[in-house]
């Protein structure tokens, strides 16, 4: 017998849940505001999620306070273990300040251009502590802002992906149907004699693409300078 | 102050001239280095944004089914939050943070590493906010947050040239640096950088962007775009070189062409400029009396832009003579590749229109082309779009009757050909050759209701001067000989229609969802669905349009998307 035998396996997440747990992960990690729970409509429907949340802000608190040992709730330690257990191989922190100005000001722009069309922020109240024990809960250190400006690049790339995703249905649309123009018979009696020719034309994309490499790969490198501008775990630049 | 001192002090100040204010993205780019590979600039974007907000767009779009799924997103949701926590930390908000801070130039300027190490490259960011107290505020507010979060251990003031600049010491002996210079804010990762950037500003004189990137900028006719990303083809130059003395054998011509338009240009950009719609370009200088730039600006349309219908779903047209194309082609291909499309044209044209005629048709097809998509037709059943192809065959050279007779030999032989061996190897699937009258001109068709899908009956005629094929021979007989255009100013090329192509998949959905389902094995709701996600992703724009622009050493290719309604009033 191992010590993991001791634990019980962990029970699977819903897909629902993963945001949340992921967030709780966070938090735990000292990388996610707990006010980011507050907009979690999430919290509103899922008890165990809930249950995460609370027991998480309360163990946070506690690491906080350092001397104070609080009472947990009955299934925080259970929850808390589930959540820190959780996937971590697929979590990446990304430290960016350059975010502070560059970021910010894609996410600041997009933000007030979209601000009139935002339904406002809903304010969840998180259910009340089943048996909350009395803790004296100073000031939690301020979140990580490198990681809340995560938080908004990776809601950017995803609302790019949203407005890409339904424009991927084209090829599949409209290739068939040019497929089947260019397949009408009857079939081309030169198609034979035109072979080696197209296949020299088709090598022409590929000649383009690797004689622009030094201007997009160099392109490629600046905007990845820029994107890790100031992460603490890249290479010194003095 | 008395009345009397006041009135000469007022007559003094009224006396001196006026000071010479310079733009906030001059201010920017007169301190950024001038060897940079990329520059970019993002300018007036609290203007635009504005502007953004009252445009008709912005009303209607939340209203589409597009914009209502897009907005409701928990994406979206995210990122507002995520936003406002860092502005409350910082004691700001959004509007004031564009309004304030970022509103007026943002710059970036990078070098990559001798021989593109990256250990080596360098970057600068540069803000020019039109509140420096405002942003000596939030960058006070962010080091004393990160500094009590740990992102940062300490932040030390340094001098260079006895100017100050600050270090941000973070944990694990990283660190980056900023520094004011006058109203602009600068940071970067490199100290180098910092202190190369106090040096310059000692140095360099008060109007020096003008002269310098401001100018290019001005070339390139990127002035007052909403980003431009400047590119520096020196910087490029030794890497360019390189690639195309280690390029493969069958790549190595076109990647010395390439190379000789490299050394010809004097300046690009990549930019982005918003109006009532957007556009995104690459912007191209020659250098003077390079033979270099591709595709230089100032040619004409193709005439046939006038013969594509208004409800066309996708047209591209052009203006080269087929002759001088394959030259400029085979001037990209290696050997092997320019003999094989030589003999590609020699042995399916030259039997047919006979060898020594064929110098005579090459060169009286065109200069003018085009290809376009309409709708089908509105007989039932009839769901795939109509192809037409255009091209312009001069009459007027010295045989031209000849090489014309000649050219319609050879179509008709194809069309025969390609008929009967059809009809030797499917005997239950037969195709019928149709000839029609439309005016001067014969139309010859081929039709079989078992060979072709619903609505196909590929055609061409000898119209007007110009060759046109098509898929229904309608389309054949409604083509008209296009106006002549005036050469200059914008030249399209593409055109992709986002409404029609909308109002296809609406009005034949069901066809091609059958069609599309059955050819790759789908359901046919799961298609059908597909398909009406897409029309509604395409709601809000009505259509883009790719063309080129400018005169003399400058070219400018532009994709010019159309929105729906206009991004701005």
């Amino acid at each position: 017998m191992t010590a993991r035998d001791d634990f019980e396996p962990e029970p699977p997440v819903p897909p629902a849940c993963r945001p949340t747990v992921d967030a709780v992960q966070r938090l735990l990690d000292g990388d996610g505001p707990p006010a980011a729970f507050a907009a979690d409509p999430h919290l509103q429907a899922c008890r165990d999620c809930s249950e995460r949340v609370r027991a998480a802000l309360l163990l946070r608190s506690a690491f906080a306070e350092g001397a104070v040992r609080p009472k947990a709730p009955p299934r925080a330690t259970a929850a808390i273990v589930a959540a820190v257990a959780l996937d971590r191989r697929t979590r990446i922190v990304r430290r960016r300040w350059s975010y502070a100005v560059c970021g910010m000001a894609v996410a600041a722009c997009f933000t007030v251009a979209i601000g009139p069309w935002a339904t406002p922020t809903r304010t969840v109240q998180l259910p009340a502590p089943v048996s909350p024990a009395k803790v004296e809960t100073p000031t939690p250190p301020p979140a990580r802002i490198d990681a809340t400006l995560a938080d908004a690049g990776d809601a950017l790339e995803n609302i790019g992906r949203r407005i890409a995703e339904p424009t991927a249905a084209a090829p599949r649309v409209f290739a068939p149907l040019a497929d089947a123009l260019a397949a009408t018979p009857p079939a081309n009696p030169f198609a034979a004699d035109f072979a080696p020719a197209a296949e020299a034309l088709a090598d022409l994309p590929d000649a383009a693409r690797s004689g622009l490499e030094p201007v997009t790969d160099s392109a490629y490198h600046a905007f990845a300078y820029l994107r890790d501008m100031g992460t603490p775990a890249a290479a010194p630049k003095n | 102050m008395t009345r009397q001192r006041l009135f000469p002090t007022i007559a003094l100040v009224a006396l001196l001239p006026a000071p010479a204010f310079a733009a906030p993205r001059d201010e920017v780019l007169r301190v950024s280095p001038p060897d940079a590979a990329f520059t970019l600039v993002v300018q007036n974007a609290r203007d635009h944004v504005a502007k953004f907000r009252t445009s008709p767009f912005a009303a209607w779009f939340p209203g589409t089914t597009f914009g209502h799924r897009l907005l409701d997103s928990p994406d979206v949701r995210k990122l507002r939050d995520s936003v406002e926590a860092v502005c409350r930390q910082l004691g700001t908000a959004p509007d004031a943070l564009l309004d304030d801070v970022l509103g007026d130039a943002v710059a970036f300027s990078y070098r990559p590493g001798p021989g593109g190490d990256p250990k080596d490259e360098r970057g600068l960011i540069l803000v020019r906010p039109r509140t420096p107290d405002a942003l000596r505020k939030l960058v006070a507010a962010l080091d004393d947050q990160q500094i009590k979060s740990g992102e940062v251990k300490a932040v030390v003031p340094r001098t260079h040239e006895g100017q100050p600049y600050a270090e941000r010491q973070k944990p694990g002996g990283k660190a980056d640096f900023y520094c004011w210079r006058g109203p602009v804010f600068a940071y970067s990762g490199n100290e180098e950088e910092i202190r190369g950037l106090i040096g310059r500003d000692r140095k360099v004189a008060p109007d020096a962007a003008a002269a310098g990137p401001v100018a290019t900028m001005k070339r390139l006719g990127v002035e007052n775009a909403a980003a431009v990303l400047l590119i520096n083809p020196r910087a490029l130059d030794a890497e360019v070189a390189a690639k195309a003395a280690a390029g493969k054998p069958d790549e190595r011509a076109f990647l010395q062409r390439f190379g000789d338009y490299w050394k010809g240009l004097d300046a690009a950009a990549l930019f982005v400029d918003l109006g009532r719609d957007a556009e995104f370009g690459l912007a191209l200088v020659a250098k003077d009396g390079a033979d270099g730039v591709p595709a230089k600006a100032g040619g004409s349309p193709s005439g046939l832009w006038a013969a594509v219908p208004d409800d066309a779903l996708f047209a591209v047209a052009g203006r080269q003579k087929v002759g001088e194309l394959a030259d400029w082609l085979g001037g990209l291909l290696p050997d092997a590749g320019r003999k094989a499309v030589r003999s590609a044209v020699e042995q399916t044209l030259g039997p047919v229109v006979g060898r020594d005629r064929l110098p005579l048709v090459l060169d009286a097809l065109g200069p003018d082309w085009g290809l376009w998509v309409e709708p089908p037709g509105k007989e039932a059943g009839h769901f795939l779009p109509v192809s037409v192809f255009a091209l312009e065959v001069r009459t007027d050279g010295p045989r031209g009757a000849e090489a014309v007779r000649a050219l319609g030999q050879a179509v008709d032989f194809g069309f025969q050909s390609a008929r009967v061996a059809h009809n030797f190897a499917h005997p239950d699937r037969q195709i019928d050759a149709v000839e029609e009258r439309d005016g001067d001109a014969v139309v010859k068709s081929l039709s079989s209701e078992a060979a072709f899908p619903p609505g196909v009956r590929p055609a061409f005629a000898l119209k007007d001067g110009y060759l046109v094929i098509a898929t229904d021979p309608a389309a054949v007989k409604r083509f008209r000989k296009p106006a002549a255009v005036k050469p200059g100013g914008e030249v399209p090329l593409v055109r992709v229609s986002a409404a029609e192509a909308r109002r296809y998949l609406q009005t034949h959905a069901d066809g091609v969802a059958k069609f599309v389902a059955e050819r790759d094995g789908l359901k046919p709701a799961d298609v059908a669905k597909e398909l009406r996600e897409f029309a509604d992703a395409l709601e809000p724009f009505d259509r883009v349009d790719v063309l080129t622009r400018g005169a003399g050493p400058v070219t400018q290719l532009v994709v010019l998307l159309r929105v729906a309604k206009g991004m701005e009033k």
